[in-house]
């Protein structure tokens, strides 16, 4: 340990881990605090990483330069492409975990990290002289000096469990929660949120009665996250699926008197995407049953996670209840449902780049921001470090777009909408969503990828490589004749060009491979794919290109970080104060915070002329 | 905020709504000159310099107005980009016509404030203008709000608002499949999708329908009186507007030969047109066959036909009349009942027996005409409506966005392509409110639906 770094990352979680392998990458001396280095990059919740438009993060991430995408195809036990029956942008891949391979290949992999050390201790306040970081306090007072710091405490800041009645302040079962900076931001001026989230119990494997459970196995040709995986062959570990029955709802009725959720004990907002199953039951009365996912937690685990029951309910109801279920009527619980509320500072505190409006070289990423998800938080984390290394530097933010990467959307909505519950990815949230797909994220990012400077060249000569082969190849498509004696076996009447034949779902998603195979043997796979979702999709995509370039003029358009806004008197009243809050980087960001009228654009147009 | 492109080219009426001797149409953008050009019979535009010549709808070959036209070549404009600018004959008639043709001819409805704006975006403002600009803006924008609270706008507001309620419903159900994957939810029946797309599109189709009866509370009712020579046209004309002791205005009406006055009755104005043009000719049916007739009876919203009590014995003009137009509300007005004491009064729902001479029945026949607008428009009482051509446009978008998904829905494209097309229409649909969030489909996904592992 030394006395002073370039950069020190607070939180050893999933942001902790990707801001400083980042900022370690980028030659910066790094430090990681943490309470407990043995728990760095633990899957606090469910043995799973990826989902829908999570899965399109952690590929994004991959081709940045991040690590998640390599650690989860390196120990994932099951994967599956989801949405396989819809178009291509809304696949996303998701992998099931072998929790304790991923938080030590993790582990290996920052051990094995140069300028990074790694620190056991907690971080009891920050030093700040005049608006800037100066350094963080260790728990014993020890002052560790740096020119930046990003926090990602997650839910350990002034964390509290609730099982029943029962409250324990904790960061996550068993593990001792973080105090003092809570206090310490709140003084220098931060307004703080308290939110809410969940887990459920883990039972025993031995206790469960597979006959009564439907399997779920994962994909046969499984799908690795990283372009830099190589061989890949995992494991297909089933999960299994179990449903709740009426029995089951009139247990935990009976004992919503008992839930902290409802005797107003629990003050945070939780997440309505992953409701608790009590939550489940009092919104959705009219459902009969609730679907539950037996996921192991890593291979070969006697520990199996009941996804869909999370619950704050007093131990002998959660139990009573769960036994209720077809096939696991003789549970065994290793480890009981809780909820866990914790400290969060409401994200228009930040700006894209991710760093505090009120405090230069201090950071925030991660649940600390008031998100949900290791994907996000992940995302984050490598974004922040990046940011903070590029100050240093003297370069400018590093920032996307909205139409660049789901990062982008993720970060554009934390700095400009209001979080009421933990924020969570959705590719719902994208709006230029058939752009970003999960497969082409390393076309859409190699600008970006080639500016941070982390991937490797081998990986940025592949990228170039497909993004070339692409462009060819779309004009090849029109020109290539396929004739009526082809290799697809497709009944043709005259000879006709490939992109004709794709638009006219002749040649379909089965027929690339022979498409590169027969026609074009010198490119790619991967150039032969996106040349066809390309030519499959031209007009929606030329369509979501032509709303781009018009918000583009919006997005241009800056706005100084110190601008009047209290002196123009015609703006409306809550158009005023939601910019003062805000403090939007762009038009774009202005136009999309809530409750600001078109009329608030105009004159805010107006008045930026000058 | 809606999105604004600033490569396209817009157009508006610059001079306000109504009477005046000349209004002005703006157009402005990148391909205003070549626009311009397509609507006129020039083949070229000096700069600041004032061409006269007509505009064309090249479709009919019909001229629609004499004019004068000026080229302001950017930089040199008000809004910095190429600028035409058409000064045509006042009045109803005219400008919104040839709008309407620049329309089809490849320009948009400019937003409010958007000639400012881009004004402001090309540097051709400075500090002090732009602050008068903005208290302009600001201030149209109130009495908006103003407008919208009151009685039928808020109705409006609350019926776009209802719309847009059943497209966020429609893509709630597309974006649930979306984001949750199938082992987490429920799927949507395809029959039932298509259904409720159905429902949302005619019900943007009723609203952008409304216009004609929008337009009437707007702009005033046309009313056409027409009738063969000698039937007592214009003294019906005269003695309506001498009864309502109303006039608004005497202005010069769609063509020269007609003559347009306006009078206001139980807060509708009707525009009344004499056809007495038309008089100079033994063959009125035949006349009347001529385009100029004919585009004043395309336009009507009510006829006036003049029957003479005195001369009944061969009725083949109107009964032709009658036939020809079944499809506008038309009155038959029977004058000239004071010089027949003897023959009873008639009055029923589209006949009435009048004399202009003493005014007998005018009170009964004013009545009848608003009677007869609220009966096919939906003019008066509670009834939406729109009156803006932006939000006719709007509603037609919205509806063609929903065309597209419904085709795209039938072509078997999975959800996200619909979704694509529903966020246009709702979008679409966000342009006459203002109110924009991206957020709102999540929040009704949460709301109705159990998801989440």
């Amino acid at each position: 340990m030394k006395k002073s770094y370039d950069i020190i990352v607070v939180g050893g979680g999933h942001a902790g881990v990707e801001a400083a392998l980042a900022s370690a990458r980028l030659g910066k001396s790094t430090a990681l605090i943490t309470i407990e280095k043995s728990a760095i990059a633990r899957m606090s919740c469910n043995p799973s990483i990826g989902g829908l438009a999570k899965g399109h993060l952690v590929c994004e991430l991959d081709v940045l330069g991040g690590e998640m995408g390599k650690a989860i195809d390196a120990t994932g036990i099951q994967f599956k492409l989801l949405n396989r029956s819809k178009g291509r942008a809304v696949w996303s891949p998701r992998a099931q975990a072998d929790k304790i391979k991923y938080e030590r290949y993790m582990q290996d992999v920052l051990e094995n990290q140069a300028n990074l050390d790694i620190i056991e201790s907690d971080a009891r306040a920050l030093e700040i002289q005049e608006n800037e970081f100066r350094g963080v306090y260790l728990y014993n007072n020890t002052l560790i000096k740096a020119k930046a710091c990003i926090l990602t405490n997650g839910t350990f800041l002034k964390g509290k469990i609730h099982i029943g009645n029962v409250q324990i302040p904790a960061g996550r079962y068993g593990e001792l929660p973080s105090i003092g900076i809570s206090d310490q931001l709140k003084e220098l001026g931060f307004s703080v949120g308290r939110l809410k989230t969940g887990t459920p119990s883990r039972i025993s494997k031995r206790s469960i009665d597979f006959t009564n459970l439907q399997i779920q196995e994962g994909d046969k040709d499984p799908r690795a996250f990283s372009h830099s995986t190589r061989n890949f062959d995992p494991p297909n570990i089933p999960c299994w699926l179990a449903y709740t029955c009426e029995h089951t709802h009139e247990i935990l009725r009976s004992a919503l008197d008992r839930s902290p959720l409802y005797t107003g004990k629990i003050d945070g907002v939780g997440p309505r995407y992953c409701p608790s199953i009590e939550d489940k039951i009092v919104r959705f009365s009219d459902k009969t049953q609730h679907q539950l996912f037996l996921e192991p937690e890593w291979d070969g685990s006697s520990q199996w996670y009941v996804n869909g029951f999370s619950s704050s309910l007093p131990i002998d109801i959660q139990i009573k209840a769960l036994r209720s279920v077809p096939g696991l009527e003789n549970a065994e619980f290793i480890k009981i449902g809780y909820a866990i509320e914790y400290d969060y500072f409401p994200s228009y505190q930040i700006r894209r780049s991710l760093e505090t409006k009120r405090i230069s070289g201090l950071y925030f990423a991660g649940q600390i921001n008031g998100t949900s998800g290791y994907e996000e938080a992940a995302t984050q984390g490598f974004v922040a470090a990046v940011n903070a290394a590029r100050k240093l530097d003297g370069a400018n933010d590093f920032i996307l777009e909205r139409h660049e990467a789901y990062i982008g959307v993720l970060i554009d909505d934390l700095c400009s909408k209001e979080t009421s519950e933990p924020y969570r990815m959705f590719t719902s949230l994208a709006e230029y969503r058939l752009l970003l797909r999960w497969d082409n994220a390393h076309l859409r990012l190699l600008d970006a990828t080639k500016k941070i400077g982390i991937q490797k060249s081998d990986m940025i000569d592949l990228f170039e490589r497909v993004k070339r082969e692409t462009y060819i190849l779309n004009t090849k498509f029109s020109k290539t004749r396929v004739t009526t004696d082809n290799p697809f076996n497709i009944p043709l009447g005259s000879t006709s060009s490939i992109s004709l034949l794709i638009r006219q779902q002749k040649i379909t998603e089965n027929n690339v491979m022979a498409l590169q195979k027969h026609y074009f043997p010198d490119y790619l796979l991967d150039s032969v794919d996106q040349a066809y979702v390309q030519t499959r999709y031209e007009g929606y995509i030329d369509r979501q290109f032509k709303q781009v370039k018009k918000m583009n003029q919006l997005e241009a358009k800056g706005i100084p970080h110190n601008f009047n806004y209290s002196k123009i008197t015609s703006l409306s009243n809550e158009g005023r104060e939601k910019f003062l809050k805000f403090k939007p980087d762009t038009i774009g960001q202005a136009s999309r915070i809530r409750g600001i009228s078109p009329a608030d654009i105009q004159v805010l147009l107006i008045f930026l002329s000058k | 905020m809606s999105i604004i492109d600033h490569y396209d080219t817009i157009a508006a009426i610059s001079t306000p709504p109504g009477v005046g001797g000349i209004a002005v149409i703006r157009l402005s953008g990148k391909e205003a000159y070549s626009i311009a050009l397509r609507g006129i019979i020039l083949n070229r535009l000096d700069v600041r310099y004032a061409h006269f010549t007509k505009v064309l709808d090249a479709e009919t070959q019909e001229i629609i107005d004499d004019v004068v036209v000026t080229y302001f070549k950017s930089p040199a404009s008000y809004t910095g980009d190429d600028t035409i600018e058409i000064s045509c004959h006042g009045g109803y008639a005219a400008a919104p016509a040839i709008l309407e043709l620049y329309y089809k001819l490849g320009a948009r409805p400019a937003l409010p404030g958007e000639f400012t704006r881009r004004a402001f975006m090309n540097g051709k403002m400075d500090l002090i203008q732009a602050e008068a600009v903005a208290d302009l803006i600001h201030a149209v924008s109130e009495s908006g709000k103003k407008l919208a609270t009151r009685t039928l706008s808020g109705k409006l507001s609350q019926k776009v608002k209802k719309l847009r309620t059943e497209l966020t419903d429609i893509a709630s159900i597309l974006e649930l499949e979306l984001d949750f994957s199938e082992q987490e939810i429920t799927t949507f029946d395809k029959k039932e999708l298509l259904i409720k797309i159905n429902e949302a599109r005619n019900n943007i189709f009723t609203l952008s329908e409304s216009y004609s009866g929008g337009k009437i509370l707007r702009e005033g009712a046309l009313v056409p009186i027409v009738g063969r020579p000698n039937a007592g046209k214009s003294s019906l004309l005269n003695a309506l507007l001498e009864e309502e002791r109303a006039i608004i205005s005497h202005i010069p009406g769609t063509t020269r030969d007609t003559i347009e006055e306006s009078f206001v009755h139980n807060g509708v104005v009707f525009r009344l047109v004499d056809t007495a043009g038309l008089r100079d000719t033994d063959d009125a049916i035949e006349k009347i066959g001529t385009e100029k007739a004919k585009q004043t009876l395309t336009d009507a919203d009510l006829v006036l036909l003049v029957v003479d009590l005195e001369n009944i014995s061969d009725l083949t003009f109107e009964k032709d009349f009658l036939k020809t137009y079944s499809h506008l509300p038309i009155i038959v007005v029977y004058n000239k009942v004071d010089l027949f004491p003897n023959i009873p009064f008639i009055d029923t729902d589209h006949h009435l027996s009048v004399s202009a001479l003493n005014h007998t029945g005018l009170d009964i026949l004013t009545d009848l005409m608003v009677n007869l607008l609220k009966k096919h428009y939906g003019v008066g009482g509670d009834t939406i409506a729109i009156t803006k051509q932006r939000h006719k446009n709007a509603l037609n978008n919205a509806g063609n966005a929903l065309l597209r998904t419904k085709e795209a829905l039938a072509s078997g494209l999975s959800n996200e392509f619909l979704a694509l097309d529903i966020r246009e229409a709702i979008s679409a649909l966000d342009e006459i409110t203002g109110h924009t969030t991206s957020e709102d489909v999540l929040n009704n996904i949460f709301d109705h639906f159990c998801v989440g592992k």
